[in-house]
Parts: C-alpha cells; structure tokens; sequence
C-alpha cells in the first residue's frame, strides 16, 4: 500500500537523519559542531556581566605606550623599570604576560664586547699603554652593564619575587621527541601521576631564559588553543609537557593570588582541577570553557587598566596595584596575539588572560552537568521518534508549529541553564529538528504536492482510453473509430494489431483488414501486415475457409444465411429498431409466410417482489387481454411468446408513420384530419376501454397514420407490460408529457386516463404545442399536469373552431369526473366540431379534403380489403382473428360491460331495433364485425349502423362503424338528406352527451389506401426496411 | 481498508430476500478514494451487465487518470465545476458512452441502463457524482443528510412538493427514472462538492436500502464509533429484515476523528483545535 511505503519513507528519512546527528555528535564533526559554536557563542554573550573585578589590574602596553616610548619590543630594562615600579606598590602577584625566551640581541651590546676584545688585543699587544690612574677596560665593564638590560629585567624580577611568567607551547611540525627544559622550567611545573587527555600533550615547548625562569615565582603556559572555527571558547588549565604539567598562566596567577603551589594541585581528568581553596571545573575534554566579562578594551566597565607608559612616568597610582594580581601584556594592534572569542573577534591575550583569572577566583565556571550527555541524547532520540513516527502524519501547519514549540522549548531550555552556569548543547537536537522538518515537509511536497498535480489530458490520450475500454467491451468498430482518432505511434501500432486479431477471431475479416492496412499506411513493415492484411481479404471474400494464416483454429466459416435466428415459430429476417424495452425485428411467421413485427421485451422479477414465474404469467395475460382486441383502429397482436426469457409480441405489420412529425407547426396535418383522426382513436380506445383495457401511454407516437389514410393504435397493453417486467429501479421514460394528473400522481388508472391523454395529443397536434410545456426539470411539468390550467388554444391558435376549445377544455378537466367519461363520447364531440366547419372555414389549417365517393368506405375498406385483393398485405389483418385460438366473442363479452353501466345509460331507442337495420343481424355473430360482409360495407345504409352501436352497447362496433358516415365537409352537398336523418340518430344519443357534438355525426373518411403493397413500418425512429 | 488520508471503507452488496440475481454493483479504491455504486436494470442479465460495466469504467478511468502521478484533467467538461467534479463528471459520462453503446452494439444487452452515485473523497471533502436514485447520505454527529435528489419521477415530485415524501413511498411511479446511465448517448450528471468533518461517515446506497429503512432508521443504525463494516453489514440486514424486496448495497466510509491519530490527534486537542 502507497499509505505504508510513505510511513517506511518519512520513517527511513528520519532515522538516517538522526542516526547522522547522533553520530556526528559523538565524533564531534565539525559541520555539526559549528552549530553548537554558534549556539554556544549567541548564549555566552548573555553570561556577560560588565562587572569589573577587584582582584585584578592591568597594565597594557598599548598605542600610547609605543607612542611615548617607542616600537615594541622595548629595551628590557623599560620592563625591568616598569616591574620596579609596579612592585613598590605592593601588588600580590605581577603576572609578565611577555617571554622572553631569547637573550636580548643589543648592537651597542656587542660593539662594546669587541671594543674590550680589541682593547685587550692591543693592550696585549702593547700597542696602548696603559698609564697608571684609571683602569679604561673598567670602562668596558660599566657599558656592559649599562647595555645589558636582561640583568637589568633579571634584577627588577628577582627583586620583585611575586613574578609569574609565561611558557609556550608551540606546534611540532617535525614531532620530534619532546626537549626536555632546564630543570629551572620543569621545577615550576606540576608533577603528577595521573595521565592526561592525549589532546592536552604538547611536545615542543618555548620557555624564558634559564635565568629569569629561576627568577620567576611560576610559570604558567600562555596557549589558548582555539575551537575546530577558530574561536577562543575553552582554556586548558593544564597541559602536559616532558611528563609534567604546566598549570595555564590563568590558574598559576590564581594560585599565587591565593598562594596556592604547584605541590598543591590534584587533577581528576574530566572533572576538575584543585589547587589549594581554588577549584576549576573540567569538561570531557579537561577544558574549561571561558566566562567573558565583557568585551576587550572597554575602560571602566571590564578590567581596569592603566598604560604602561603611565606607570613607568609616575602617573599610575600605587593602591592601584595594591594586593592585586597585576596583569602586563601588549594590547595595542600588532605587537601582540589577539583571538576571536564568542564575545568579540579582537580579544588580546592578556585581556583573555584577566577573564580566566576572574572566572577562576569568583568560581564563574560554565560546567557540563553530569546528566548533560544524558539529556543531550535523549533529546535526540525523542525528536528521531518524532521526525520518524509523528511529524509526517501532522499536517504541515500543526508540524510547524510542533516543531517551532520543540524548537524554543530547547532553545529556552539550553539559555536558561547556560545563564545559570550550565551548559547543554542544544545544537545538535536543533539540527536535528529543523533537517527533520525540512526533510518531512519537502518530501510531503514533493510526494503529495506533486500527486495534486493536475494535467489537462489531451484528447489523443482520453480517445486511446476510450478506445482501450471499447475493445476490452468487445465493442471493435467503435475502438477502431477512437484509434483512428490518434496519432499512429508504435505503442498504438501493437494496440490496433492487436484490434485487427480481436476482428479476425470474430470472424470479421474485412475489419480486420482494413485496421491492418491503417497500420499499414504508415508503417508496411511492421510484423506482417501487408501479407496478413492480403490473406485476411481473400478469407472476407470467402476464398479461404477454415482460419487465416497460422491460426487454424478449424471451424469452417458458415455459408451466410442457411438458416435464419428464430425467436419462437417466427424467423427473424431483420432488426426494425430499438425501444427502451427491447428490440423489434422484422419477422417471418414461416408457416403461413405471414411477416409481422416482433417487439421483444426482457422478462424478469418485478418491482413488487413477485417472481419471474409469476412475471411471465401477467405478461401473457396482458398479452392475452390486448391479443382480444379486434378492431380496425388497433394495431393487432398475433402471437405473444417467450423464449430463454425473451418476451416477444408479433405483431401487424404497417405501412405508415406515427403522428409524432405532425406535431409540429410547420408539418401541422389540416385541422379536419387532425379532428377525424383523433375522433377515430377515441373511438378505438373507447373499444378498448370497453374490453377493460386501458392503453396507459396515448401520444402521438402511438398513433400510427398508415399510406392509405388509415389510423391505427399501437402498443396496447404494452405500457403496462412494460410496467409490470420493469426492474427495481425501473425504466426511462421520456418526458411524460401526456400523462395525466391520476398517473402523474400515481393513482390507479381507467380509460379516462386515456381519453386525457389523448386530449393532450389532440391539443399538440391543432396547435404544435404541447399544453403542459414543463420547464427545467420534469417537475415543472408534472406541477402543470397536476395544478396549471392548459393555456386557452384560441390564443395559440386563433383559427380553430371554439368548438375545439370546449371539447379541448373539458377533455383536459384535471377531474376525470368531469371529463368525457368514454372514448364515443368525445369522438361523437369532435365530430360535432367537424360537422361545424363550414366547407368556407377561415382556418388556414383547414385543407380540402378530397370527398371521393370511395373515401367514405375507406376505413371499412380495411377490412373488407382481403375479399378484394386477397393477396395483399393488409389482407393479414383478417387472419388472426382465426388463429387466435379462441377468439372471444365480442358480442356477449361486451354487452354486459360494466363500464358502460357505469358510465351511461344504455339507449333505448323507441322504435328502433336491431331488424330495422341492415346488416345486423351479421354484425351480431361473433365474427361478424370484424368479417362484415362486403356488401354490408358498401352499403350507404351504414349510417344508422352508427346509432345500432351504443343502443345494444357491443363495445368497439360502433368505433368500427362511426367513421362511416360519408358526411365531409368538402362535400356537404351530397348528404342533404342523409344529414337529417343522421341528426335523428344522433338524437338518440344527446341525451346522453349533453352539450356535446349537437348538430351532425361528421366523420371524415380517411383517403383511400394506397401502396397497399408497400413494406411496412413500425417506428419512424427504426431502419429503413430494404 | 483505508485511504491515504486514513479513511476508513467498507462495503457490500446483497441480492435481498426475493430476488435471485443481484444487479447492483459498487467498487471502492482506497488510494483514489473511490466510491461508487450502481443499480442497473435491463432484461435477462442486462442490469448486472450495466452496472458492472459502469462500475469498471469509472474506476478504469480513475485509476488511469487519478492514479499516476499526475492527475489528468479532462478537454472539456463544466467549466464551472471543481477540477476533480469535471475529472468525476468525465468518469461517469464515459460509464454511459461505454453502456449505451454496448447496448447498441449487443441485442442481448439493448436496453440496458444504471443508476450510478460515485464520490471521490479525502480527509476534508468529497466530490459526488450521480445519476439516477442511488443516493449518497453523509452522516454527522447522528443527523443524516441526503446529498444528492433522486433522478426519479417522485423525486422530482418530491421535490416540487406536489407529493410528500410518505406519498413518494406509496406511488407506484417510483420505478420511473428521468435519467439514467445507457439510457442515452449523452447524459446529464449531477456533480458537487462537499466539506467533510472529523467523524462524518459517507454512506453511498441504491434504492435497495432507501426503499426498505428510513432514513431516521439509516441514521439510529450508525454510531460514532461504529467501524464502516459494521454499518454496512448491520444496514443491508435491516434491510433483508425488512423485506429485502430489491437487492441492498451500500458503501460507507469514515472519515478519522481526531483521537484516531492517536499523538496526532492529542496535539491538535492541546491546542484547540
């Protein structure tokens, strides 16, 4: 997991860093040790106190000295007189922080020896005579004197007695074996037994001349040995020499202050040093760091001084000198060392000198605790484990301030013990934290800020992963389109070879081919493509059998269309189109070489619970119950069937275009069609109804306008089929735009339903827009089903019929209640609409209908078609009604119905009876109304035909027979006297459907049909059958 | 399992107590912080097909484009989404081209479509992404919030308050969608983004629990403590419980309180935070 190799990471990062801090610390490298230095330094100026001590007088040979008594080095008798002077004022101890390890070398000096050399040579040599009197080489010997001023210094520093002088140690290129010194040096050195710190051995000594270091109270070495920087922190009290050891010219003016000897020291390597009631700390290295007063050179706030020109005119006052340790060095610029120091970068060596002495005799010490090291590598470990395990999992604000508060934490931590007199090394644990951090956070950066990096992708490398997931869906022409799309590189190269062998294996060779030959335009040489490409053609043409080129997987290629899929009885010839639920196909009933068209539909559990079984069950009932539907209106189911649970409707097979295209204002049909049309469907559903089947999903997409004028019904009972095989979720349906309030709120759901919908469609296809438009969202649209008024029509447009509006407004009543309750009953309104337009209507959508005799049989043409052209398609219309096993006669189904008791009155006509109409006594057999005897339909006696139906209530015939009135409105001459007695009939009826369709029982015949051999169609949306 | 950020996911899916096969789907990627589930639909196996197939796709081009070590931007999208909704929004449009062509290509599969919701989230927020009424709940300090409206006709009804919710539960229109992964070529995804707290708990679920349990119920089930996997196991048996009519699947994933960082989780309390 990447969430455990980044922890391993922060944790790998952190370790290696601590395990370098910890390591570095105790090899005390000095990359690290420069940090503490500078931790060091930035603490020590805070130890400075600006106090000056009283012990403590210096005399410096400074620039007002040189000025006055000339370049330095300076006769030695000036230092002698000076030492005279200092002396007679009685100080405790007078530390010469000057060596003079050398005789002095005098011109004048010399020049006198030879004069009394050649004086003696002549004198010998009798050359001069000497005269009696005054001796002259007497002379020589006063010169002597008087120039020899290392007697002089020799003379004022024994007389003086309280002397400490200076040793020092130099670095021995050549290691050469340590020169023992003259046993007046090693007298004053301390001998002991222990051994010490090889660090603090040194081999090649500088001592003052025999003489004077006899004279000398003690010596003290006069090294301060910087840190690997080069700056002066930590003296070394004592350093080895010869085996013995020389106290530093600090601790040996101390112990003489206090007159403290060298028999006197004990020494505990890296703890301390002891010397009478004195006692200095030691560190690991047996050094002891320096406490600073303060600055060099600061008159009056550090060591008090006095010049040394001052002291030798007289100027200096003797209780200056007093009982203290008076202290003579050069300080001015050039003459003597200076050292940077943590507190200032000029410090001379005498001033440094002064610091010690004061640390040591007012025990200003700067110690290691004993649990130092301790703390210091706990401190380490803890913030290792913090880098390692908590850092990385903080987010980058709360880490830094964790850290900065680790961070002052030691800091303060460190300064607080470091002023109190204690040092921690605080820099090495601050090292540690801020690498730590630097590292953690760089590498969050980089590994996550990194990961947020955002790309645009480009489109080439979105279409190659399209195209990937499309061959890996075994979608191969699609992932062919999408390689196409991108740049031929060799890795694309192997991807569409590998495309090109996915067609072959499934067999299509000319694909495959042809992803071959791409390749190959660019690149002929890649593997095999041309020779592959070339054999795969012939195998597509069908030249080769049986596997192309080293496959031989050995099935032989079938010779195309020896047998056909089937799906049930029916042999499936070709795919007519798509719906949500399924496919439609075009199929072929072999048996009586009847095509049809077959809707498909997956069976499955439905929403409820129920189980596939149970599914199966009501889809055959559903299909049973739409298969009774007998009607020239609806489209007519044949056969329902179920195979490896595919559902499968066949079904009629048309020749003609749903009424979704009219829907729009420019493609309008006229309004007389438009009203003859719908008039017809509500008379279908009005069948329908009757049957107890509602349809659920009238739109003007099921509405089927065939070649000959005719319009049918589809889909019946589909909807809910549909509904009832629907998964869980559901389907997806489009935009319920003609649903109506009931559905829309989920209610149950009758033909009134219907007849609203069917309103709505009506409403569409007059105006070319829908009522309820909806707007964002299909909420919007089920608000307006359910609660908005529809907008008045005659606004959309002002050249229909108010008429129209009426049937329009209560067929749209959100109450199904107070709409039409059955399908006659708006078709007898709408024809009223129809018999109202006059043949001069205004209406610009109003087109003359041609009003050819024939057209007024037109929609019983249908039926009687296949006694006249028996071999035509729609001839098949009339088959079924056979082969549905057993065709339920709808005469005493439907003559009890309980809608129509429900809905109206059965009409009791006086006078009127079924033998005073011709034709009905065939019209009562079972199969009488979908069978009528071509003479019956021939007959213009249909008319009263229309007023039989509702009286003995046979649900569907009057449908059938209401379009049968040849009253048009292009040709209201030829009815003059029909029209009287057609309004008669309709009498009988108003009563009924008050206030509806008044005057005549128009209907308009649709056209004649036409092409009646055309191939048919299903949906518009579906393939072109070829 | 756990993301980069420590979030804690689980999930499963479960046929329930009357169907046979189970057409849910759901896949998780703790790396990417992939969530998703999917309820398809569609005859014979159809729906497992389109749920699966959306499934993979989405974390196909996740993986791909989330995975490396750049994050790849999509050409085009919303512009004004959030750069990791327009990637999301990318995934789920590429689940319908790859299912609405399938459909189209394979007359077994036609037809077939998928509710999808997929969240991609982090320690401090989460992008959804769905279509359809599979929904994604967050759960915080014991109060449910849906975050996404079902693409459905009583959702929408719902929504327009034309019907309450207790109606919507009775409609007999609540198989209907509006919208749908296959169902066409071009598809209208719902894309947001959200902050998370310490302790939310990101519930992804189809209709299988939303129908069976209430949302109050959803909300008693999970407790602060409770481990994703025992949300998800305890969820799917209330809903089998309570009749399990359709299959159950649910993916739930917490994002860390501050004790789970354990020293972490101590300093940010020490300070307030």
């Amino acid at each position: 997991m990447k969430n455990k190799k980044g922890f391993l990471l922060d944790a790998g990062a952190g370790f290696l860093l601590t395990a370098a801090v910890m390591l570095s610390y105790q090899q005390q490298w000095s990359a690290l040790a420069g940090v503490e230095f500078k931790a060091y330094d930035l603490r020590a100026k805070l130890r400075e106190t600006l106090k000056s001590p009283d012990e403590i007088a210096l005399v410096t040979i400074d620039e007002a000295s040189i000025a006055q008594l000339g370049r330095w080095p300076w006769d030695r008798s000036r230092v002698a007189a000076g030492i005279d002077k200092i002396a007679a004022a009685g100080p405790k101890v007078i530390g010469l922080n000057v060596l003079f390890s050398e005789p002095e070398q005098s011109l004048g000096l010399a020049e006198v020896k030879r004069l009394e050399q050649r004086y003696a040579e002549l004198v010998a040599g009798k050359k001069i005579v000497q005269r009696g009197g005054e001796d002259f080489s007497l002379e020589f010997d006063s010169s002597t004197v008087a120039l020899d001023s290392d007697s002089k210094l020799l003379a004022s520093v024994k007389s003086a007695g309280n002397v400490v002088m200076p040793v020092f140690f130099v670095p021995n290129e050549a290691h050469a074996a340590a020169a023992a010194p003259p046993p007046e040096v090693s007298s004053a050195a301390v001998h002991l037994k222990a051994s010490l710190d090889p660090s603090i051995v040194q081999d090649k000594m500088l001592w003052p001349l025999a003489a004077l270091s006899g004279a000398a109270m003690g010596l003290g070495h006069s090294n301060f040995f910087p840190e690997s920087d080069g700056v002066f922190r930590r003296d070394t009290p004592l350093v080895q020499y010869a085996g013995a050891y020389y106290p530093s010219f600090a601790l040996r003016l101390a112990m003489a202050y206090v007159g403290a000897k060298p028999e006197d020291v004990k020494f505990t390597p890296g703890v301390e040093v002891v010397a009478g009631r004195l006692r200095v700390p030691l560190d690991d290295d047996d050094t002891m760091p320096v406490t600073f007063i303060g600055p060099p050179n600061a008159v009056g706030e550090t060591i008090k001084r006095v010049s040394f020109a001052a002291v030798l005119n007289g100027s200096a006052s003797p209780d200056f000198f007093k009982d203290k340790i008076v202290l003579i060095g050069p300080t001015a610029l050039g003459i003597g060392t200076n050292f940077v120091t943590p507190v200032a970068g000029d410090f001379p060596s005498v001033e440094i000198v002064a610091h010690i002495v004061q640390n040591i005799l007012d025990k200003r010490f700067l110690t290691r605790p004993p649990w130092a090291k301790n703390l210091e590598w706990g401190m380490m470990a803890a913030l290792g484990f913090f880098i390692m395990l908590i850092l990385p999992r903080l987010r980058a604000f709360w880490g830094l301030i964790v850290s900065v508060l680790f961070a002052l934490l030691i800091l303060g931590g460190g300064t607080y013990f470091f002023v109190a007199g204690q040092w921690i090394k605080i820099g090495y644990p601050l090292v540690l934290l801020f690498g730590g951090y630097l590292i953690v956070i760089s590498k969050s950066f980089l590994v996550t800020e990194k990961g947020k990096e955002l790309v645009e992708a480009s489109a080439i490398e979105t279409n190659k992963m399209l195209g990937l997931s499309f061959q890996g869906q075994g979608m191969l022409d699609l992932a062919f389109e999408k390689f196409r799309l991108c740049p031929l590189d060799d890795n694309l190269k192997d991807t569409i070879y590998n495309l090109a062998l996915d067609f072959e294996r499934k067999r299509q060779y000319s694909k495959a081919a042809a992803a071959l030959d791409h390749i190959a335009a660019k690149d002929p040489k890649y593997k095999d493509v041309i020779e592959k490409s070339a054999k795969l053609k012939q195998a597509s043409e069908g030249a080769v059998f049986g596997g192309v080129g080293a496959k031989k997987e050995g099935t032989v290629m079938l010779s195309g269309g020896t047998t056909k899929p089937t799906l049930g009885r029916y042999e499936i010839e070709k795919e007519l189109g798509r719906g949500a639920m399924g496919v439609v196909y075009l199929g072929k009933d072999p048996k009586i070489n009847r095509m049809v068209a077959i809707k498909t539909m997956m069976l499955e559990e439905g929403s409820d619970g129920s189980s596939t079984k149970e599914v199966k069950e009501r889809f055959f009932r559903e299909a049973e119950s739409a298969g009774t539907l007998n009607h020239p209106n609806i489209v007519r189911i044949f056969d329902a069937g179920e195979e490896n649970e595919v559902a499968y409707i066949a079904m009629e097979l048309l020749d003609g275009e749903d009424l979704a295209k009219f829907c729009a204002k420019a493609s309008l049909l006229p309004l007389d069609k438009v009203i003859s049309c719908v008039a017809t469907v509500a008379d279908a559903l009005d069948y329908a109804h009757a049957q107890g089947i509602v349809h659920r999903d009238i739109k003007p997409a099921n509405v089927m306008m065939l070649k000959d004028g005719s319009v049918r019904v589809a889909d019946f009972g589909i909807a809910r089929i549909t509904a009832s095989s629907k998964t869980a979720t559901g389907t997806v349906m489009g935009t319920p735009s003609y649903m109506s309030p009931e559905q829309v709120a989920g209610r149950k759901v009758d033909g009134r339903s219907d007849l609203f919908s069917l309103t709505v469609a009506l409403y569409e296809l007059a105006t070319g827009e829908k009522p309820f438009k909806g707007g964002e969202g299909i909420g919007t649209l089920l608000f307006q089903i359910a609660n908005d008024p529809h907008p008045n029509v005659l606004e959309i447009n002002p050249a229909l019929p108010p008429a129209l509006k009426a049937v329009i407004d209560k067929g749209l009543s959100k109450n199904p209640d107070e709409r039409y309750q059955r399908g006659s009953e708006l078709a007898a309104a709408l024809r009223g609409v129809l018999g109202g337009l006059t043949p001069g209507a205004p209406s610009a959508a109003l087109a003359p209908t041609a009003a050819a005799p024939k057209e007024r049989t037109s929609p019983t043409a249908e039926l009687t078609s296949p006694v006249k052209e028996p071999t035509s398609p729609t001839a098949e219309l009339t088959l079924p009604t056979a082969k549905l096993a057993p065709p339920p006669p709808p005469a005493p189904k439907a003559a009890p119905a309980p809608v129509e008791k429900r809905t109206f009155e059965p009409v009791k006509p006086g006078g009127l009876s079924a033998a005073d109409i011709p034709g009905l006594e065939e019209l009562l057999e079972p199969n009488a109304f979908v069978m009528p005897p071509p003479a019956a339909a021939a007959k213009p006696a249909y008319d009263k035909t229309v007023m039989i139906g509702p009286e003995i209530t046979i649900p569907g015939l009057n449908d059938l027979l209401a379009p049968l009135p040849p009253v048009t409105t292009s040709a209201p001459t030829p009815a003059p006297a029909e029209a009287p007695e057609n309004d008669a009939t309709m009498r009988i009826e108003l009563p009924q459907h008050s206030g509806v369709g008044r005057k005549q029982d128009p209907a308009l015949p649709p056209p004649p049909p036409r092409d009646p051999d055309a191939t048919l169609r299903l949906n518009p949306k579906s393939q072109e059958p070829s | 399992m756990r993301t980069k950020d420590a979030i804690e996911v689980a999930g499963a899916t479960d046929p329930g107590r009357v169907r046979k096969n189970n057409e849910d789907n759901f896949a998780v990627d703790p790396e990417l912080g992939l969530l998703l589930v999917a309820d398809g639909m569609g005859g014979h196996n159809s729906g497992e097909v389109a749920s699966d197939l959306a499934a993979k796709t989405i974390l196909e081009f996740a993986r791909r484009m989330l995975g490396g070590s750049k994050s790849l931007l999509p050409e085009g999208g919303t512009a004004s989404l959030s750069p990791r909704g327009r990637q999301l929004e990318y995934f789920v449009k590429t689940a319908n081209t790859m299912i609405y062509e399938k459909g189209r290509a394979f007359p077994k599969d036609a037809g077939m479509g998928t509710t999808v919701v997929a969240a991609l989230v982090d320690g401090r927020s989460l992008t959804v992404a769905h279509v359809g009424d599979s929904r994604l709940y967050v759960w915080r300090n014991g109060a449910l919030m849906q975050l996404t409206e079902d693409h459905s006709l009583v959702g929408e009804q719902v929504k327009r308050g034309q019907i309450t919710a207790a109606e919507a539960a009775r409609s007999n229109l609540q198989n209907i969608l509006t919208r749908a992964l296959g169902a066409e070529g071009d598809v209208q995804v719902d894309v947001a983004d959200h902050p998370l707290l310490p302790g939310d708990l990101v519930l992804l679920a189809t209709d299988g629990l939303s129908k069976m349990v209430s949302d109050d119920e959803v909300a008693r089930t999970i407790s602060a403590d409770a481990a994703p996997q025992a949300v998800v196991d305890s969820l799917i048996a209330k809903a089998c419980a309570a009749g399990g009519v359709d299959n159950v699947t649910v993916v739930a994933a917490r994002v860390p309180t501050r004790e789970d960082g354990g020293v972490k989780g101590l300093v940010s309390r020490l300070f307030g935070r």
